[in-house]
């Protein structure tokens, strides 16, 4: 959105390669995968560290296994997986650090890089 | 390395400039604009704008057809509008029009939606299922009022509907519900960033109007102009288009820069002195000269949804008092 200098930073958006079909003010449908669904700017995974770990802390990923700070604090789900694996051949990755919320529970959150 | 020409804003040069590759579309693209890349036109993934640099490049300029804005024609039209349109936020749709002192007001894109973005793990992002509200102008607070709809919002809502335009039937739907005009989308010009994606973003809004002008809508065209090629590409297209009375510029996000509102006023001032259309300004109205206010004035319309959204929100007065509050404000600024 705007002008200007600066982008709102959590206004992100990966522009998908126009439908093939015509352009304009005509019809059909599209079936095309919107790449932002498929590959979100963010996702975030619930983690158990044994021990509270600070913000920021680095999230590496071991096939489905999350860990920080050599300790594995929790898993990928099928879903997440396949975000990954899925964005990887788009040439879309994520970094992963943790994220102490105010509801008490700690993420793994993921962002694009 | 060339030390000229450089905006001034800009104290030094970046390398990116060098590697910027939309000197080839000149004249759709000037080489002071190319002087003031401060990002990567490579790698970029596509985020949020496609530049030079893009593999997908010629399929995005074949969808808008190329960059050339000489082409497009809208033909404009006219209707009486009040100083301040006053932008009906979803929250007020229920309520009676009464309460609201104006014949015309604005509506959001967002709003018109069955679902509006929201946020997810720190980001925007559109439902997948959302819709066009095709009923929305049944609500109460639309009725007997003339209804524009501001084609403004998010990267993310913007560039999923131009997206979805097909699957959305995008045109059609909004030539079908009875607004009284659409402005142009405000597709991103951001300052550093390559100069193919500003020209190809200009385009793809002017597209969005032509195409809804085709429809029959009254579209109103949205400028952003960052620089002084910018403004003076807009000035000619206006030119060369006298019934075009009326533009928008969406004035939204330069809240928290000072150069970013220098920058969009300094558009405001050189299209109403070089041309002779009205415009309408969403956003801020504030930091605009007082001698461009008052030499201008009967040119000068300005749209905003704070009013309203203070009336529903604080409760403590009537949308009509918030409405003379924001007026009379814009009267001493």
């Amino acid at each position: 959105m705007g002008s200007g200098g600066n982008r709102k930073s959590n206004d992100s958006v990966r522009i998908n390669l126009p439908e093939k079909r015509g352009s304009g003010s005509s019809g059909g449908s599209n079936s095309s995968r919107d790449i932002n669904n498929v590959c979100p700017p963010a996702f975030e995974v619930i983690i158990n560290p044994a021990k509270p770990l600070p913000d920021g802390t680095t999230v590496a990923v071991k096939e489905d296994e999350l860990l920080a700070r050599g300790e594995v604090v929790g898993k990928f789900s099928a879903k997440h997986l396949k975000i990954i694996n899925e964005c990887a051949s788009e040439g879309i990755r994520y970094a992963g650090r943790v994220l102490n919320k105010d509801n008490g529970k700690a993420y793994a959150h993921f962002e694009q890089v | 390395m060339p030390t000229s020409n450089k905006f001034d804003d800009d104290p030094q040069q970046s390398l990116f400039t060098e590697m910027c590759g939309a000197g080839e579309f000149a004249p759709h693209v000037h080489h002071d604009e190319i002087l003031a890349v401060k990002f990567p036109c490579i790698g970029r993934g596509r985020r949020n704008i496609v530049t030079c640099g893009d593999e997908g490049r010629d399929e995005f300029l074949e969808e808008v057809d190329g960059l050339d804005i000489t082409g497009v024609n809208i033909r404009g039209s006219t209707f009486p509008l009040d100083t301040f349109l006053p932008v009906v936020p979803r929250g007020m749709f229920p309520h009676s029009s009464s309460e609201i002192p104006s014949s015309v007001v604005g509506v959001m894109l967002n709003d018109i939606l069955t679902k509006r973005v929201s946020t997810r793990s720190g980001y925007y992002y559109l439902p997948e299922d959302t819709r066009i509200n095709c009923e929305i102008l049944k609500n109460p607070v639309f009725q007997g009022k003339h209804v524009i709809l501001l084609s403004c919002g998010q990267d993310v809502l913007i560039e999923t509907l131009w997206w979805k335009r097909h699957a959305f039937d995008l045109f059609q739907t909004i030539a079908g519900m009875g607004f009284l005009a659409v402005t142009g989308m405000n597709f991103s010009i951001f300052s550093g960033e390559c100069p193919f994606a500003h020209a190809l973003n200009t385009k793809k809004s002017l597209r969005y109007c032509e195409w809804l002008d085709q429809l029959g809508v009254w579209a109103i065209p949205h400028v952003y102009a960052i620089n002084q090629p910018q403004r003076e590409r807009s000035r000619d297209w206006l030119l060369a288009r006298p019934h075009i009375k009326l533009i928008t510029i969406n004035t939204q996000l330069q809240r928290s820069r000072k150069r970013d509102v220098q920058q969009v006023f300094e558009t405001v001032e050189f299209l109403l002195k070089n041309t002779e259309v009205n415009v309408l300004l969403h956003g801020r109205g504030r930091g605009l000269s007082s001698e461009i206010r008052s030499s201008y004035r009967h040119r000068l319309h300005f749209a905003a949804s704070g009013p309203l959204k203070n009336a529903i929100i604080r409760k403590d007065k009537t949308p009509a008092e918030y409405i003379d509050l924001f007026v009379s404000g814009l009267a001493l600024y």
